[in-house]
């Protein structure tokens, strides 16, 4: 079961507020229940005692928490897919965008290693793996289409010609 | 050799070698046509007769992109029926590969609006990989969908496909 418990960093939205708030402080009040220091993440004004009740993750947000622990258990990673130094996490990029028709849409990208070469063989276990990973996302509740895809290492991009 | 079949080979094909932008580009949407054409073939097979000449063919042709992309995201997660699925059609959870034929469909007809209208590649995604993942998209699809096109499951997928907008037509006009 993926773990959702509210972590200082988190980026949500807040009832009322309009706007991005990432959590600074995290505690539990008198009642029991989770209350929450919170900064815009651009502009707005800082919060501060909001209850749980109040923030909501983000489809972007739900993804960017889901995906570390549904990575754990989607082992062995496809091998030209970059790791992080200690090799524990993949180098990905999440964002959140419309698609053509307007549909909106959340893009995980996995960066390839600069050696990775192109090839059918391992487009097909790259195609393979994100199917596991869709197949673990069946518990992230999230309306927006969720997609993944990868491409060659940031800054070193160039068209075929 | 049916047109779907053939369209898949002509994606492949224009990946070998060294191939330019045109041909990443229209590789994806080869793949793209490839599976639209698997799928909308078998739509008409199933709700029209192959007689008189010509119907079968004017069914595919009713069948519009939008609204295949829009019905086959409904089918979205595995082990779950989906949401707009009008109650009284009985459908067990849908399986893991029904859900990866409707995810490479929808992935596909983005990668083809991509490939075919974005001239600038304003998301700098044109490339061999990309071309490559998309071809491989279509041929897993290809893979999955001979699997269960005999299922009950694709029968429900296939009706969506052309009749999804319209199956909650009856709800709709009494609110």
């Amino acid at each position: 079961m993926l773990d959702f418990t509210p972590q200082v960093g988190d980026q949500v939205e807040v009832f009322g507020y309009r706007g991005t708030f990432v959590i600074r402080e995290c505690r539990v009040g008198a009642d029991g229940h989770y209350r929450f220091r919170l900064d815009p993440l651009l502009d707005g004004p800082m919060l501060d005692d909001i209850r749980y009740p109040m923030i909501t993750y983000s489809d972007e947000e739900k993804v960017r928490k889901a995906l570390p622990q549904i990575l754990a258990d989607c082992r062995p990673w496809p091998e030209d897919i970059q790791t992080k130094a200690s090799a524990s996490s993949l180098v990905y990029d999440i964002r959140s965008d419309e698609m053509h028709d307007g549909t909106p849409r959340v893009m995980v990208t996995f960066f390839l290693k600069p050696d990775a070469l192109p090839s059918l063989e391992m487009a097909h276990v790259r195609n393979e793996f994100y199917t596991r990973l869709r197949e673990q996302f069946r518990f992230v509740s999230i309306e927006s289409w969720l997609q993944f895809s990868s491409r060659e290492e940031r800054g070193a991009l160039s068209v075929a010609s | 050799m049916s047109l779907a079949d053939g369209l898949m080979e002509h994606a492949r094909a224009l990946l070998v070698g060294s191939p330019n932008e045109a041909h990443l580009r229209r590789a994806v949407s080869a793949a793209y046509y490839a599976l639209f054409h698997l799928l909308s073939s078998a739509v008409a097979e199933q709700v029209s007769p192959d007689l008189p000449v010509g119907l079968r063919g004017r069914t595919q042709c009713a069948l519009d992109h939008g609204t295949m992309a829009n019905a086959a995201s409904q089918f979205k997660r595995p082990g779950e029926r989906p949401q707009s699925l009008p109650k009284d059609i009985v459908l067990e959870p849908i399986s893991q590969r029904l859900v990866n034929v409707a995810a490479s469909f929808v992935d596909l007809q983005e990668a083809r609006y991509l490939a075919d209208y974005d001239a600038l590649d304003s998301t700098s995604r044109v490339s061999l990989q990309w071309a490559q993942e998309n071809v491989s998209k279509a041929e897993s699809a290809f893979r999955d969908w001979n699997v269960v096109k005999r299922s009950e499951e694709a029968k429900v997928f296939l009706a969506a496909l052309m009749f999804a907008q319209r199956w909650n037509r009856k709800a709709d006009s009494k609110s």
